[in-house]
């Protein structure tokens, strides 16, 4: 995994997001809650489970849950590639889980300030797939040079007790 | 966190089972009244001293004030000076809540205002003329710094008082003792007072900070050549100040409490506190985490010997040794391991002797606590887990189930209720029951209250069984508590417990008689974490079957697999000895996620069975063609508790002991799964909940085994002198006949079209031979055979010249019961008739009719 930042702002108070690809889009979580990121992507599949469960996952003799995000946007399903990887979330952010991704690029620093708005996240997934995902998934759009970079929650992944 | 700031810890750690001792004790002692051998009110004393001495160490002052209340009443218990009443204890159990509230909110409890209780407490120690005091004289050595008065007055006869001045760090580098271990050592010597800390305002919260002293008053009937050894400290630091001489006259006054000569005194003070040193030196104190690890490395260990058994070369004799050996050591290692963290479940039960105190009183019933099995152990977790369930169903027991002693009198039942808490190990689980003589479930409340919450309605709830009315309780939101009383109506309820049990992998039920008690039966697993199981695959997916599951494996091999298995109306099952097995197939469970509807049921059960004939044929095509073939089924048969089914799989495996995995806490709610667990390949495999499969697929499972053979539940088996296994086929719709399943060789499907005559007689080519094909209305006295597009061929066993018989429409293949009648109906190519599910059914002899179709083939025949 490429650890060079490519953007950095003067911003004092700055988050470092890992940014990823999702059927070529640019997504990205705050790098606070992810533990690593894993070559390891030969998922279980688990008959009965929600649609957005990949599977299980073995890293290191523990067990790790799968999500799908495609589901969670509505893009099509789509086989593993070489690129793709696991991106693997802390403890302190739920049970152990991880998001299958395309292809995970580089770390950025991007100034909280400069989210954008709702309208912007439509152009990035669209305005139907962004109604399906749920509204606290997607906390804002972070314009870059090249392109527009939708800023998960990583929390938000999986749903709260209860649901 | 340091290693130092562990001594808070281990501070907190022991109180608490100081005070949950306690508790145990004064409830005994409650119950019974008095103490005979005073070693109860002994061991008391101590628990409440230790605490009193250790948490000046950490300076929180409401705890020692409390505690040297209750230390001063207990005291003088011990000695005899006051009497073990109901209200003395009372006050003494209102102390032990007070220290436990306190202790739960550590940080604030300084600023708890206490004064009350403390007065409260001190309101039943003896007035100064009632302590009578016999001790003669009061010898004071003289002294810079004056002892405080009350310590003075509170020294017993025979005692000596003693300055002690403690070097904190010294003591725990020179002699690895820890200012609490010090403490207990302390008390079971003599009487710690006035600890304190120097210099004032230090504690020891973050660890023992340099320079620290601790400076008591000790008070012990060990006379200063002896004490030297007992407190650790040199003879020049410690400093006599005070004896209290005993006299002689007024020992016999006193309650036995060795007090007559230093010297006897110091073998029979010693020797309890030695024995008790002793016996606790075969057991040791270890950091739970430090267990935990434990058990977690052992899982990797069991998960390495796995892998290890995958790429041994067993062929070579020297490796083979080594996975041997290792696969021994690994077993009794986890074995082990798993021991260390089992525990006696009387632990638990030893709580509610309390609660059931309290709650007899505060309802204005007697209810009485009896423990069975409090030996049986354990793994803590679940007992960890068990606790609140437990209390809950406790708690219900003396609310609603217990009645009242004037109810109970009118009833001709004894006054007081008992409730038993009983735990045995059975069929590789444990089981908890809890049983109560008291009214048992009102039936009627059940289903008020159901209906009141629209939890279920009156058609429902009549179509319900009793046993099915009683599992309502354990639906949300159902509680017949009409005011939530804080007793057990918190509408937090059964279905709380249910789901906290189901969670460790376990099951609840009721039994209840109205008017006699309630039964509420817990079982649940031993152990959560390794246990053996039997790997198997389909749909590509490999699952793990607990061992404990699983009773037997069969397969079925070449026609034995659509002979031997047989539909009965919506499901297969298959004739397992003395029993009808029902057949689930396991792909099917994992195809739908949705419980199974009878609907389902009934086309998955077609839908295979016409494989299997589909299947049958051509598995006989080529075994005539000579080409290799075999066809198998495998199935495994697998039980929860007494009742069985089979699950059908595509492959047996293997063998292996895994490490169990709960599920995702977002996958949880999948019945069909128990947990996960890493094969020793490292790939993810599902652990299969049998029971959550049984209940989505809705399989009629078989009852335990009867031995005076009168299950007869099947209809198949309803009356049955005669069985046998039958084709039926249908000639027209109301004439039904059948074949000897033995002369069948085979079923093939056949285009009429295809049907070639020559002459008189019928040809059809199946399998490239040319088959001769007759027709049973041409033979027999039956209705003509209707012409369809489509009809099935029936292949005999046996024949001179290949021929099949023809027939419009297939009803069934298996065995039934069947009352063949020879007399009826006699002609030639019938066997004979009989009823069959009520419908007239003729059995036909193949043989006997192609000899009217073909006398020439049997000419040559001998």
């Amino acid at each position: 995994m490429n650890m060079e930042a490519t953007e950095t702002l003067e911003a004092v108070d700055t988050t470092q997001v890992v940014a990823f690809r999702l059927d070529d889009r640019l997504f990205g979580v705050d790098i606070r809650d992810v533990k690593e990121v894993n070559e390891e992507v030969a998922v279980t599949h688990i008959h009965h489970a929600p649609k957005n469960v990949s599977g299980y996952l073995n890293i290191r003799g523990q067990i790790h849950l799968v999500v799908d995000l495609r589901t969670e946007f509505g893009f099509a399903k789509a086989p593993t590639r070489p690129t793709s990887r696991v991106i693997i979330f802390k403890t302190s952010v739920d049970e152990p889980f991880g998001v299958l991704v395309d292809s995970v690029q580089d770390i950025l620093e991007i100034d909280p300030e400069r989210l954008v708005d709702r309208r912007a996240k439509e152009a990035v997934v669209g305005r139907s797939e962004l109604r399906r995902a749920r509204k606290d998934l997607c906390q804002g759009v972070y314009p870059l040079a090249k392109e527009l970079l939708m800023l998960l929650n990583a929390h938000a992944i999986l749903p709260k007790e209860g649901n | 966190m340091s290693e130092e700031a562990s001594l808070l810890e281990e501070f907190l750690a022991e109180s608490a089972e100081h005070l949950t001792r306690t508790e145990a004790d004064l409830t005994t002692l409650e119950r019974d009244g008095e103490d005979e051998d005073g070693e109860l009110v002994r061991r008391i004393f101590r628990a409440v001293h230790t605490i009193k001495g250790s948490s000046g160490f950490f300076g929180y002052v409401r705890i020692g004030a409390v505690a040297h209340a209750m230390e001063s009443l207990l005291d003088r218990l011990r000695e005899g000076q006051v009497k073990p009443t109901k209200e003395l204890l009372g006050v003494l159990f209102e102390g032990l809540d007070q220290l436990s509230s306190l202790f739960a909110d550590i940080e604030n409890s300084n600023s708890v205002d206490t004064s009350e209780l403390e007065a409260q407490i001190r309101a039943f120690l003896p007035g100064k003329s009632e302590a009578a005091k016999p001790c003669d004289t009061l010898k004071q050595q003289p002294t810079d710094t004056p002892v405080p008065p009350e310590i003075l007055e509170e020294l017993p006869c025979g005692h000596h008082l003693y300055r002690l001045s403690y070097d904190l760090r010294q003591m725990e580098k020179e002699h690895q003792i820890g200012p609490m271990a010090l403490v207990e050592r302390l008390s079971s010597f003599g009487n710690i007072h006035d600890g304190e800390l120097e210099p004032t305002g230090q504690n020891l919260r973050e660890g023992i900070p340099e320079g620290v002293h601790y400076r008591l008053y000790f008070s012990s009937v060990l006379e200063k050549e002896f004490i030297a050894d007992a407190v650790l400290l040199p003879p020049e630091e410690i400093d006599e100040v005070a004896y209290a001489a005993p006299d002689t006259a007024a020992i016999k006054a006193l309650a036995p409490q060795p007090v007559a000569k230093p010297t006897a005194s110091l073998t029979e003070s010693a020797k309890p506190a030695d024995s008790e040193r002793h016996a606790e030196a075969e057991f040791l104190k270890v950091r739970l985490e430090i267990l935990d690890k434990l058990m977690a490395l052992a899982g990797e260990l069991v998960l390495v010997r796995n892998q290890q058994l995958m790429i041994a070369d067993l062929d070579n004799a020297e490796e083979r040794g080594i996975t041997q050996r290792l696969d021994i050591v690994t077993s009794d290692l986890q074995e082990t391991i798993m021991r260390t963290r089992m525990q006696p479940i009387g632990g638990v039960f030893s709580r509610f002797g309390r609660v059931v105190r309290d709650l007899g009183r505060k309802l204005g019933k007697e209810i009485e606590i009896e423990t069975v099995g409090s030996d049986v152990e354990i793994d803590k977790n679940i007992l960890e887990a068990l606790i609140d369930p437990l209390t809950h169903i406790v708690r219900n027991s003396c609310d609603h189930g217990v009645e009242t002693p004037e109810e109970r009198e009118r009833q001709g039942k004894p006054r007081g209720g008992t409730i038993t808490l009983r735990a045995y190990h059975e069929g590789g689980q444990i089981n908890v029951e809890i049983q109560d003589d008291g009214a048992g479930v009102d039936r009627e409340a059940i289903r008020r209250k159901v209906l009141e919450k629209g939890l279920k309605s009156e058609t429902e709830l009549r179509a319900l069984s009793d046993p099915e009315l009683l599992g309502l309780i354990f639906l949300p939101g159902f509680s017949t508590n009409d005011k939530v009383t804080d007793v057990s109506g918190r509408g937090v309820g059964m279905d709380v417990v249910k789901s906290n049990v189901e969670n460790l992998g376990g099951v609840v039920e009721v039994q209840s008689d109205e008017g006699d008690g309630t039964c509420i039966k817990l079982r649940l697993p031993l152990t959560l974490a390794i246990i053996p199981s039997m790997i198997v695959e389909t749909c590509g997916q490999r699952f793990a079957i607990p061992q404990i599951n699983l009773e037997e494996l069969v397969t079925l091999y070449d026609e034995d697999v659509v002979e031997r298995i047989e539909c009965a109306g919506s499901r297969e099952v298959f004739r397992l000895r003395d029993t009808l097995l029902s057949l689930v197939h396991l792909q099917e469970v994992l195809e739908r996620s949705e419980p199974f509807t009878e609907e389902a049921r009934r086309e998955a059960t077609e839908r295979h069975r016409k494989t299997r004939q589909t299947r049958h044929a051509e598995f006989q095509a080529s075994r005539i063609a000579g080409k290799p073939c075999d066809w198998q089924l495998g199935f495994a048969v697998l039980k929860i508790g007494g009742s069985r089914f089979g699950l059908v799989i595509d492959r047996i495996v293997g063998t292996e002991e895994i490490v169990v995995k709960p599920m995702h806490r977002v996958l949880k709610e999948l019945p069909i799964y128990s947990g996960a667990t890493v094969l020793g390949d490292g790939h993810v495999a599902l652990i299969l909940d049998v029971q959550g499969i049984a209940r989505h697929s809705g399989v009629q499972m078989d009852e335990p085994q009867e031995t005076d053979g009168k299950e007869s539940k099947e209809i198949i088996l309803e009356g049955a002198d005669e069985r046998r296994r039958l084709l039926l086929f249908r000639n027209q719709p109301d004439e039904q006949l059948a074949l000897p399943l033995e002369q069948v060789s085979r079923i093939e499907h056949i285009e009429m079209k295809h049907v070639e005559r020559i002459g008189e007689r019928d040809y059809v080519t199946i399998h490239g031979t040319s088959v001769r094909l007759l027709q049973l209305d041409h033979y027999l006295d039956l209705s003509p055979t209707p012409k369809k597009d489509e009809m099935y061929a029936i292949i005999p066993k046996t024949s001179q010249q290949p021929y099949c018989i023809l027939v419009p429409e297939l009803v069934d293949i298996g065995e039934f019961a069947f009352q063949m009648n020879t007399d009826t109906y006699r002609h030639t190519g019938v066997e004979g008739t009989g009823l069959l599910d009520g419908k007239l059914t003729v059995v036909v002899e193949p043989e006997a009719i192609a000899r009217m179709a073909e006398p020439q083939w049997y000419r040559e025949a001998a």
